[in-house]
């Protein structure tokens, strides 16, 4: 077996550092930040995503190469996508029926 | 030479094809060698149906008028002709049927790494091929292969869901051939093979699953979103509504033209192989041809919107699609000069497969040519949507990936079947094919230049002579394709045996015999010589094999790309919701005020629980604590049907308020929004569309987690995970945490828009 055995301990701490970064987001979203409301957000919705990537879908963990290159590539795809359609959207008039 | 040739074929020998007989022993089989021959059959069936719509265009087209069939039929015809070229015919052909004989017999593999999975797929085409022959038969489909909306979402009277339902379901059975082959490449090669040792068409393969695996899912969405507001009148794409159909463009154009290099790298694999064989000479190089492969599969992705220059995109970015496009030429040339310089000075010999790898390369050059004509901005505006467009894709998908295909299995076909091809009539048969498609094809260049748009049933009577040439190729295409299928069949009775390696051609699968047993090797192979190469002999590394934990690995590194492909999947919902909330920032506040941003919270919560107790169930399986395990699982399957609880009453209040889309929605902006800013509630339905889209899917898929933890708990509970084997519950646990961030992204981005007070 060659699977990492994490500790009780750890999956307690990020369990409750998850559900205080929820109960934040959800906080802070009634303080008037201007912009960084949305930035804000989703920089906690980002390291939440992370904690769960890395500590319970044991990324952190894996001797495996490949995992990683997995979640690299399906990331730099999704950015391909995001990236190029933007081209369009933000070089044309607004919601032109 | 290194070449096993002891082994003669003796007619009683036992292999894959006379292992076992009857119906049963091949519906049930988990041999890849005859899941391809499935495969074989069902893409046979489709091409054969794809060409009958293909030669009464053609036959519409013989005279100016529209005698044969009238426009409503024609829609219908080069529509169904397209879809079921494309998607039941091209798309499978070479990957589905050569590659799944080719894989694991090239890699010195006893079967791909998931046998079960792969003959899941065959099930899955064949309900998508019948769900098609419905749609085909109660009535057809006029929508363009393309599907573009608004037409498909809001005019067509076709059977436009059923039809996008089946692509749905064709596009899972690539994924999971593709994900099946990345796998059984990254995990099951024998000992020696490494990467650089691997025949090129293993890499094309690599390439065109990786293509599979990101692009596939983003069609599938793109569907789902059209059957959505078919069905449901979610309003993604439907401008009466302030949404974009471009949008619908961009997200189909990003699986279909990446779709484009599924077809041709594989064509471009078996002419790797063939050319070096039938030249006597190791590939001009190597590592050049292979990282090409992996090029053209990147770069694939990076050019989708040359497709929708004259659409009304930006010019902008209309300027780097084009210039992006120009780049995919560089791998494909590169490809072209290594084929042509290993030729160079080679001891060539004019056989059957040759011949078509030949046509490929001829064909293949002039469809790309042709392809940077229309990359180019100006140029592109004069001959978009006419026959110039047609006869390029066609120079590419036909002179290139079904001569490739053809080639293939001609250069194979001893290997699949024990049995010789008549040689000169299969030399006759290429000519009679190249000739024909010539003759189809190349007066489409001319009448595209002319001016002659596509799809349209009738002509100006200028056109005719044109036409007439077209027509009466593609009746000799038409024979040529033929021909191979009859004497094909009649080798299979009357043929003579052949040899294991009857082209004394390099790689593991001429080593075994023709056909080869059922298990491929007799023994495993040890590879110690490079692909293409015979001289250098090297000791192979001693590689610890060791069964349980192979498995392990290779079943986690097919949820991670399972996983890849569900991001794509998400990543399509999410491009749309970016660009819709850019354009529509106020309407998309005012309509995320209406969401009860506590029922949020606590549903993150609660999916944040489950993640925890699906972590520690994989620790408790670990340990194998049985009663624990259990325990675990069972909680998480209650936080999700809490989750579910707490959605269901979300959207049942939705209901109450009008806020569903469709034409009872009605929405009073004053009430949840700033007084002084000035909203459309027509264009908040597009917030509420993605609203009902991204968390009806989300939903979806935790209603499959219930169901998978449901029957682990049962299997828990029996006792089969233990300490030593807990693969499943490490999977599932893997998917589990993955719906869980969808979530945790999906919370910000549609409840708190706008809050502030």
């Amino acid at each position: 077996m060659s699977e990492h055995v994490v500790s009780t301990k750890l999956y307690y701490a990020i369990w409750i550092a998850l559900l205080v970064l929820t109960g934040v987001t959800a906080g802070v979203a009634f303080i008037d930040l201007g912009p960084f409301n949305t930035i804000v957000a989703l920089t906690i919705a980002t390291l939440k995503a992370v904690l769960v990537l890395l500590f319970f879908m044991h990324l952190k963990y894996t001797s495996e190469k490949m995992t990683s290159v997995v979640v690299i590539s399906a990331l730099f795809w999704l950015l391909i996508l995001l990236a190029l359609s933007l081209a369009d959207y933000t070089t044309r008039p607004l919601g032109v029926n | 030479m290194k070449m096993a040739t002891a082994v003669h074929p003796v007619p009683e020998r036992e292999n894959y094809l006379n292992q076992e007989y009857g119906v049963r022993s091949w519906l049930l089989t988990t041999d890849h060698k005859r899941i391809a021959l499935l495969y074989l059959a069902s893409i046979t069936f489709f091409f054969f149906v794809g060409g009958f719509f293909a030669l009464l265009i053609r036959l519409e087209l013989l005279t100016p008028v529209g005698d044969l069939v009238q426009a409503d039929t024609y829609n219908k015809l080069f529509s169904m002709h397209g879809q079921i070229m494309v998607f039941f015919f091209l798309v499978p052909s070479i990957p589905a049927v050569l590659g799944n004989f080719l894989v694991p017999l090239m890699i010195g593999a006893r079967d791909l790494a998931f046998p079960r999975i792969n003959l899941l797929s065959w099930y899955l085409f064949i309900i998508a091929g019948i769900l098609m022959m419905h749609a085909v038969l109660t009535g057809g489909v006029d929508t363009g292969w393309t599907f573009y909306t608004p037409f498909s979402t809001a005019f067509s009277n076709t059977k436009v869901i059923e039809a996008g339902l089946a692509i749905f379901v064709a596009g899972f059975s690539s994924i999971l051939t593709g994900l099946n082959f990345v796998v059984t490449i990254h995990r099951m090669r024998a000992p020696g093979m490494t990467w650089w040792r691997l025949p090129l068409f293993i890499w094309s393969m690599y390439a065109t699953s990786i293509i599979f695996l990101l692009g596939t899912p983003v069609l599938a969405i793109t569907l789902t979103l059209v059957i959505f507001e078919r069905a449901f009148h979610l309003g993604i794409f439907d401008p009466t509504r302030g949404g974009d159909p471009l949008l619908f463009q961009h997200l189909f154009w990003f699986y279909s033209h990446p779709a484009v290099y599924i077809m041709i790298l594989p064509s471009m694999g078996i002419v790797s192989e063939i050319v070096p064989c039938f030249s006597r000479k190791r590939i001009f190089g190597y590592s050049f041809v292979a990282m090409a492969s992996i090029g053209i599969a990147v770069f694939g992705f990076l050019v989708w919107a040359h497709h929708m220059f004259v659409a009304g995109m930006s010019i902008y970015a209309a300027l780097i699609f084009s210039f992006l496009s120009y780049l995919v030429a560089v791998p494909s040339a590169i490809k072209v000069f290594n084929w042509t310089a290993t030729l160079y000075k080679g001891s060539i010999t004019f056989s059957t497969p040759l011949l078509y790898a030949f046509g490929f390369i001829g064909l293949f050059t002039m469809g790309g040519l042709t392809g940077l004509f229309l990359a180019a901005l100006g140029v592109d505006v004069h001959v978009t949507d006419t026959y110039f467009v047609v006869a390029h894709f066609h120079y590419i998908m036909v002179g290139g990936a079904v001569m490739g295909y053809l080639g293939g299995m001609h250069f194979w076909w001893p290997k699949i079947s024990g049995r010789m091809y008549p040689e000169s009539l299969g030399r006759l048969a290429a000519l009679i094919v190249f000739i024909g498609f010539n003759l189809t094809f190349f007066p489409q260049f001319i009448l595209g230049y002319l001016g002659m748009p596509r799809r349209y049933w009738q002509y100006p009577p200028e056109f005719q002579v044109l036409n007439v040439l077209s027509t009466a190729g593609s009746t000799i295409l038409a024979v040529g394709y033929v021909l191979p299928m009859i004497y094909f069949l009649w080798s299979m009775r009357y043929g003579k045996h052949a040899e294991p390696n009857p082209w004394g051609a390099a790689g593991l699968e001429w080593m075994t015999p023709s056909p080869p047993p059922t298990f491929n090797f007799e023994e495993t192979p040890q590879v110690t010589w490079e692909a293409y190469d015979y001289g250098n002999i090297d000791l192979p590394k001693e590689v610890p094999v060791d069964d349980m934990e192979q498995q392990r690995q290779a079943a986690s590194l097919g949820m991670w790309l399972f996983l890849a492909t569900e991001v794509l999947f998400f990543g399509g919902m999410f491009c749309a919701y970016l660009i819709y909330r850019y354009w529509y920032y106020p309407e998309f506040a005012a309509g995320s005020k209406t969401l009860d941003i506590w029922l949020g919270a606590i549903n993150t919560g609660v999916l944040i629980c489950s993640s925890l107790t699906v972590a520690l169930s994989v620790r408790a399986a670990q340990f194998g604590k049985r009663k624990l395990l259990v325990t675990l699982l069972v909680a998480t399957i209650l936080l999700g049907l809490v989750f579910l609880g707490i959605k269901g009453v979300e959207w049942a209040s939705k209901f109450e308020e009008h806020h569903v889309p469709g034409p009872s929605f009605h929405f009073e902006p004053t009430a949840h929004s700033h007084p002084n800013t000035k909203i459309d509630p027509q264009r908040i339905q597009i917030f509420f569309s993605l609203y009902f889209a991204m968390t009806g899917i989300h939903a979806l898929h935790m209603v499959i987690g219930v169901g998978l933890f449901a029957v682990l708990t049962f299997y828990a509970w029996k006792g089969r995970y233990n300490s030593a084997y807990y693969t499943p519950i490490e999977n599932a646990g893997l998917y589990w945490h993955f719906v869980d961030i969808i979530w945790i992204c999906l919370f910000p981005l549609l409840y708190l828009i706008d809050r502030k007070k």
